[in-house]
């Protein structure tokens, strides 16, 4: 199997495989612009992303030995869930968030949906200041208008799963 | 860096109504975003597919003992009351429900003061949105997950007795009973409410009209079973249920009890048989969803010891609807720790059925393991006022609030009730 040479914005290299290589949107673009013996920069990746991703498609390989059964076609049920769980317990919000954009501009749309699944699970439970933190979005409210929306839906702002 | 819209509007479609109605207030973006169609379309096709695998929300009608915090019940003689609750189940687990809690659903008064469970009826849902039926003549539309109501406008049909061109028939209108249904009409991508009633007398009447979320108005439907003495009609009919484009009940027709259809695309009415001479005497049967497709379960009238219960399924081919084919048989089911079934409510899982057992408990019974797990919904009084139907978490809005003012409640509570349900016309 040809082996794909990357280098990523910390001046680490790593050597990925083909198949792995093409399921970025992005590497494959330059793949077929340029030739396969250079070396492939990307600036916008970190190593530790990339770190991250390899381990994903390990970890599914893995998987699909094991349980016999393509991953892309079994998106639902414990398979997926146990999963989830070792894959993000060691990042934070910020780092998942990160992770996030940086598999979003390499376009890999298998690993995207499954960290926007990650993302709405550390998201669900936020107020709504460090949901903007998270995101950084900016605040456009009048405090008119936001204590409308406070008002309107106060239901929504109670309960014991809300994380402070 | 930010990520980009697409990436915020996949995470948000992922997330539980609550959490969005509270992210509404995080920019103006996103407010927009959440009340926006396509996302609203695209978080109801999320919930849809989260809800046949992992998880799926049921809501209960039940008549419980009222809290009592103080000895004042001297104005009702009542200490019931009637409520809505709702309960997340997962599919995942295997284990008892005993962490379960169940959500008391907030309702806006009149609605936290329903003592008999005959005044209130769940009468329909579909894409997260239940309709309401209250006292007799309200309509109410809720959806749950985001805690809004509304009240429908008030019926556009005139009652006979309402009606100068009647009076000449000299026949005193004895009562009227009033039928509902809820769903969506696939042709006119519409939520529609279908009302029919059905006038009691030495002649019969059948009226109806249908009411959409769109127009917010109702407005009459032509059928061809008025002035056509056909129905007698039972006032218990809590056996209904949409699927599919169309809604059906259970009532008494010429030939006895049939099924009433009503394609909300349409809006035609129809009658489908049962099939009366394989199911044993003293047994009726229950309209419901099973495996995608409408199924009736007959179970005994009065609980008999070995239990069995018996599904059968609509065939359906093309338009022509009627046949039933037997699928299944449950039980007999002999076990020291199953309680006496009284009648199934819902398929939650395609073999995990909810029951009315004995003591007023709520039970989930699995049908190929042939075990009972104990859910924390409990009533009192008659088992087959209590209702549960399977539904899916939404946004989709009714265009409603959180108050309901117009609630006719006068003339239930009066003289003119009848105890089973029915209202006296006068």
């Amino acid at each position: 199997m040809k082996k794909i040479s990357v280098r990523t914005s910390d001046g680490q290299e790593f050597e990925l495989e083909e198949n792995l290589a093409m399921e970025s949107a992005t590497i494959k673009t330059s793949l077929d612009a340029f030739s396969r013996d250079d070396i492939i920069l990307l600036p916008n990746v970190n190593s530790w992303e990339m770190v991250k991703i390899i381990e994903f498609f390990t970890k599914v390989q893995e998987l699909e030995t094991k349980f016999g059964v393509k991953f892309m076609e079994k998106k639902e049920g414990r398979f997926l869930e146990a999963f989830q769980a070792e894959f993000d317990k060691d990042l934070s919000d910020d780092n998942l968030y990160c992770l996030l954009w940086t598999v979003d501009y390499l376009g890999i749309e298998v690993l995207l949906e499954n960290l926007c699944h990650l993302m709405a699970e550390r998201t669900k439970n936020k107020t709504v200041e460090s949901c903007r933190n998270l995101f950084g979005v900016q605040h456009d409210y009048t405090p008119e208008e936001e204590a409308e929306i406070r008002e309107d839906y106060s239901w929504a702002f109670e309960g014991p799963e809300i994380e402070e | 860096m930010h990520v980009s819209e697409e990436i915020v509007e996949q995470i948000l479609s992922r997330l539980p109504p609550k959490s969005l109605m509270r992210f509404k207030c995080v920019c103006t973006l996103w407010c927009n975003l959440i009340k926006s169609p396509s996302f609203v379309a695209k978080h109801l096709s999320n919930s849809l597919r989260a809800s046949s695998s992992s998880s799926v929300s049921i809501l209960f009608k039940h008549t419980v003992e009222k809290k009592v915090e103080n000895n004042d019940h001297a104005e009702t003689g009542d200490d019931v009351e009637t409520l809505l609750s709702s309960l997340y189940l997962c599919n995942e687990i295997d284990d008892d429900f005993d962490d379960l809690v169940a959500e008391v659903l907030r309702v806006p008064p009149p609605m936290n003061q329903i003592i008999r469970s005959s005044d209130l009826r769940i009468a329909g849902h579909c894409d997260g949105i239940t309709c309401l039926k209250i006292f007799v003549g309200n309509v109410v539309l809720c959806n749950p997950a985001i805690k809004e109501f509304k009240l429908l406008p008030k019926s556009c049909l005139l009652l006979p007795n309402d009606n100068d061109e009647y009076k000449y028939l000299d026949c005193e209108l004895r009562y009227y009973t009033e039928f509902l249904g809820f769903g969506y009409d696939p042709k006119g991508k519409d939520y529609k409410v279908v009302r029919f009633e059905v006038y009691e007398e030495s002649c019969y009447w059948f009226r109806a009209e249908v009411y959409t979320l769109g127009s917010n108005s109702w407005r009459e439907v032509e059928t061809e079973y008025t002035y056509r003495e056909f129905f007698v009609m039972s006032g218990y009919c809590d056996e209904q249920m949409f699927f599919e484009g169309i809604y059906y009940w259970q009532v008494y027709g010429d030939v006895g009890r049939c099924i009433l259809s009503f394609d909300m695309g349409d809006e035609i009415f129809n009658v489908i048989s049962i099939p009366w001479e394989e199911i044993p005497d003293e047994y009726h049967v229950r309209l419901g969803e099973w495996k995608e497709a409408i199924a009736l379960i007959s179970c005994p009238t009065v609980p008999v010891v070995p239990q069995s219960f018996d599904i059968w399924v609509m065939n359906n081919s093309g338009n022509v609807k009627g046949s039933w084919t037997k699928c299944l048989t449950i039980g007999p089911m002999e076990g020291v720790e199953i309680p006496l079934l009284y009648a199934p409510l819902v398929f939650w899982k395609s073999d995990e059925l909810l029951m009315v057992a004995e003591d007023g408990r709520v039970v989930s019974y699995n049908l190929e393991k042939q075990t009972v797990k104990y859910l924390p919904i409990h009533f009192v009084g008659d088992y087959f006022h209590t209702q549960a139907v399977a539904y899916v978490n939404s946004i989709v809005s009714i265009n409603g609030g959180n108050k309901l003012e117009g609630i006719d409640n006068t003339d239930f509570y009066g003289i003119n009730a009848l105890g089973d349900g029915r209202l006296r016309a006068v």
